[in-house]
């Protein structure tokens, strides 16, 4: 009687064979959406012009060529080499720089303060509320000067509240407040518990919220558009976009086949070249994101349970 | 047992010592005394959050000005109200509020709709190797900026190139279409890019409150002959209405608010398409940087922050009113 209710039970437990393979099914189909545009991008690069000029841009590539990361080498090399060094010193500085400021302020959070409402209220109203664009814009050129220096793509992405409450969270998980109180007890000074203690036991917390902040530094287009108009400092993202703008140009000036066969003499990128970029610029971001998901998860997650 | 006498003589101790230096426990100096190195702490981020948040607040008033670089931002003239006048006599200012209401609006729901459908679904996937899998794909569009959506949705958007002409519409004899002169197509892919770039991330944050739901209420479900379906409805669904129903109307918050890098490099910010794909953030950016404009762009900023405001405590009001723990202040 026993195994009879016991086999039922799981039964009812169980979906049927078409149920899951209904389930299966859609995931695949959004795995394969999810997936074929990178495929798209990679199979243009190896492409040949006259043939994406002919057929268009397909999954696999008519005829194998690397011409397009030859030009890429030779002639705008220089260019994409200098943006793909600034958007990594600035991707450096500002996640070392930004955890310094947020993991010294998530800590000091995470302790009774007297004051710590307030402060709170102070940062979650700075989340919810802006003065907007255009006063932003004047406070970062008209007083800070920071327009066209290399600080303008660091220095206004340093901090955010989101992350101060993810790391916050994670340092009241990791931290057991006895070992604050006993080296208080031994005479140890604040700076001497952040050091030797926070920061070494929060390591997951940190890791965490460094890839939040150097995803968002490596993928900004918003600060180069807004603060930089020198061409030797722009970063990754917005040399993809002038690339990108440098060819609708060309093509709105003139006619469509004439821009076509001009394309070889103008020196500007062609479509392989283009797509060629573009998988040197999110190369990076798709190899390490199998690496980076466990920590985004874990973080997205602490962020939406006490957010 | 020595070290614990002294403990309790070390408090007891405390507060005279205190007394003596005239000091009340609970006084703002008192506080700052014994926990100063936690408040430097707080410095940077007070400073910046002043700067860049603080600051911007109070310098809307120049909305209200004529900006003259030349004089900087106090010594500009006052205008009053002629930048709004001159705004609200476009007939712009309609088009980038319905666009980014009903842009918004269609954002949330589409990707309310299949993050949840998607945890559930997740969440019944048995190995977690596959389910880590799907999962793991399914986020990838998030590690990409817009500026690379741009190339990837004009991998198959482009007129001469792209794989949706060249591929599929010639293939079975149908007129190509010019997908970026053609503004009527603008919402339906607008919506879906969103849909795509975000899924994944949505997914996750239901799929945490899926998995915090409490384990004995299924048990009991199959006891009580509960199939799938079932437990779905009547234990899934009630157990994250909560979290639901909270990330709904805080998206009522952001009704106003703009990632317009959406708007900006998908569409390749091409002129012809701007009746259905102008919103408020890039109307702002356009009239700032590429028309030079600050009176005109200030007072559109100006107009976003202040419903933005509202629609923010409006929110909040009815979250405190549901749970108090959840909402803002």
């Amino acid at each position: 009687m026993m195994k009879i209710i016991g086999k039922s039970r799981l039964k009812i437990n169980e979906l049927s064979l078409m149920s899951v393979t209904a389930i299966h099914t859609l995931f695949i189909v959004t795995c394969v959406l999810c997936l074929v545009p990178f495929l798209f991008v990679v199979s243009a690069s190896f492409s040949m012009e006259e043939d994406l000029i002919k057929y268009g841009f397909s999954l696999i590539p008519k005829n194998f060529t690397l011409e397009a990361y030859r030009i890429l080498i030779g002639s705008s090399g220089n260019e994409l080499i200098r943006a793909y060094l600034t958007t990594i010193f600035v991707t450096v500085t500002g996640t070392v720089m930004s955890l310094f400021i947020l993991s010294t302020a998530a800590y000091a959070l995470s302790r009774d303060l007297k004051y710590k409402s307030q402060i709170s209220f102070f940062i979650y109203f700075a989340m919810r509320f802006s003065g907007g664009m255009v006063a932003w814009y004047l406070v970062c050129t008209q007083i800070l000067h920071i327009q066209d220096t290399i600080w303008a793509l660091i220095v206004p992405s340093l901090v955010s509240t989101w992350n101060i409450i993810i790391l916050r969270t994670f340092i009241k998980l990791s931290v057991p407040m006895e070992i604050i109180e006993s080296v208080k007890m031994d005479g140890g000074s604040e700076w001497i518990i952040y050091l030797k203690f926070i920061l070494p036991l929060s390591k997951p917390g940190l890791a965490t919220v460094a890839l939040f902040v150097s995803l968002r530094y490596w993928n900004d287009w918003y600060l180069p558009m807004m603060l930089i108009n020198r061409a030797d400092i722009i970063n990754l993202q917005y040399y993809m976009q002038r690339i990108m703008a440098s060819i609708q140009m060309l093509v709105e000036l003139s006619q469509r086949e004439m821009a076509v066969s001009e394309l070889a003499n103008v020196k500007t990128p062609t479509e392989s070249v283009r797509m060629a970029i573009c998988l040197a610029a999110m190369g990076p971001m798709l190899l390490a994101a199998p690496f980076f998901q466990k920590y985004f998860i874990k973080g997205i997650t602490v962020g939406s349970v006490k957010g | 047992m020595l070290k614990k006498t002294e403990n309790i003589s070390q408090r007891i101790m405390l507060p005279n010592r205190l007394k003596q230096g005239g000091l009340k426990r609970d006084g703002f100096i008192y506080e700052m005394k014994k926990n100063y190195p936690l408040y430097i702490f707080l410095i940077p981020m007070f400073v910046f959050f002043i700067i860049f948040d603080y600051l911007p607040i109070f310098g809307m008033v120049i909305a209200f000005k004529r900006m003259d670089y030349s004089l900087g931002i106090l010594g500009s003239p006052w205008a009053g109200f002629e930048n709004f006048k001159y705004l609200f006599k476009t007939p712009d200012v309609w088009v980038i509020t319905r666009n980014t209401v009903l842009y918004n609006v269609a954002f949330i729901l589409t990707s309310f709709f299949f993050a949840v459908v998607f945890a559930v679904f997740l969440n019944e996937v048995k190995s977690s190797l596959t389910k880590k899998f799907y999962q793991g794909v399914l986020f990838i569009p998030h590690f990409l900026s817009w500026v690379i959506m741009g190339y990837l949705v004009y991998v198959f958007l482009s007129p001469q190139y792209g794989f949706i002409n060249k591929g599929i519409l010639t293939t079975f004899g149908l007129k190509e279409i010019e997908w970026y002169s053609s503004p009527q197509f603008w919402p339906f892919i607008l919506v879906f890019v969103n849909l795509w770039k975000g899924l994944g991330y949505s997914t996750i944050v239901y799929l945490a409150a899926i998995a915090g739901i409490d384990q004995e209420l299924y048990e009991a479900a199959v006891i009580d002959g509960a199939g799938k379906f079932k437990q779905t409805i009547h234990i899934t669904l009630p157990c994250i209405k909560p979290a639901i129903v909270i990330q709904l109307i805080m998206a009522i918050g952001s009704l106003f608010s703009t990632d317009f890098g959406l708007f900006y490099y998908v569409t390749r910010n091409v002129p012809t398409l701007y009746p259905t794909t102008q919103v408020m953030g890039l109307y702002t950016y356009r009239a700032l940087r590429e028309m030079g404009d600050v009176g005109m762009a200030s007072a559109a900023a100006f107009y976003q922050s202040i419903v933005g405001f509202i629609l923010v405590v409006v929110a909040n009001q009815i979250v405190r009113k549901i749970d108090s723990e959840l909402s803002l202040y």
